[in-house]
């Protein structure tokens, strides 16, 4: 009785939104590409000075600071706080970016880290929700 | 996020107050960011527990939920609600996802957060011999 309030071939819940996401999405990176270009000026008309050599000493750099948080144990208090919160940071990015494909992308599963790649029904409608990762 | 606002606005640790001299504290734009974060937290547990009740409504196998997490207790809450409400909610706390996502990472260029977009950056373009 539900679906009848909707057509049958709606894919999930999301498409009849798909062209508004797919909107914010060009909106929303064409906003922070215009405030990050407008932050790389400086930079750019600064002194040069060679900083893409050595990428994979670079990388091991972004592990052992960056992700790794090494610098912080310094501090016990402040700095474990700052660890745990750099860890929070990382489990929301990940699972923002992942929300952001979901309602983008036909062919995304969004079962986590560890889910599978199944891809959509493409026959749901309203009352069937959408289909979970399976990893048969 | 509930705590950080709270000890932004009651408790105000001593470290917190920024001496005149390093300019201004910016109370009101931490506030800020700190509920845009947690906008995003709310909208995401939506989100995923419309989805969870949807899926347990329909016999379907449900997607595993942290006990006590967030997404989980509002998973219980929803347990009864109509595939309609499921559908609204889950439509909408995508919709409302998206533009705090984006309005977030366009703001903290212009508030306390920016480090958070520049710094793994800023450690892959430092210098490497720095200190010899």
């Amino acid at each position: 009785v539900v679906g009848s309030y909707f057509p049958a071939q709606l894919t999930d819940w999301l498409t009849s939104g798909k062209t508004l996401f797919l909107t914010i999405h060009v909106l929303g990176v064409a906003c922070f590409g215009y405030i990050v270009a407008r932050r790389l000026v400086p930079l750019l008309r600064a002194e040069r000075d060679p900083r893409f050599d050595r990428p994979l000493a670079r990388l091991a750099k972004v592990g052992k600071f960056w992700l790794g948080q090494w610098k912080h144990p310094r501090y016990k208090t402040a700095g474990t706080l700052h660890i745990l919160i750099f860890a929070g940071f990382i489990l929301l990015a990940t699972r923002a970016f992942t929300v952001l494909i979901v309602g983008v992308s036909d062919n995304f599963c969004d079962a986590g880290p560890f889910g599978g790649s199944r891809p959509r029904s493409t026959t749901s409608s309203l009352t069937t929700p959408p289909q979970l990762c399976s990893s048969a | 996020m509930i705590v950080a606002v709270i000890r932004r606005l009651v408790f105000k640790p001593a470290r917190y107050e920024v001496p005149a001299r390093f300019g201004k504290a910016h109370k009101a734009d931490a506030v800020f960011l700190l509920t845009l974060i947690a906008i995003l937290m709310v909208a995401d547990s939506l989100f995923a527990a419309a989805k969870a009740a949807a899926q347990a409504q329909q016999g379907q196998p449900v997607e595993s939920l942290a006990v006590l997490s967030l997404p989980w207790m509002l998973q219980i809450v929803f347990a009864s609600s109509s595939l309609l409400t499921l559908r609204d909610v889950y439509f909408g706390a995508y919709l409302l996802h998206e533009v705090t996502f984006y309005f977030l990472l366009c703001y903290r260029p212009f508030g306390i957060q920016f480090h958070v977009e520049t710094s793994l950056f800023n450690v892959y373009f430092a210098k490497l011999d720095a200190g010899r």
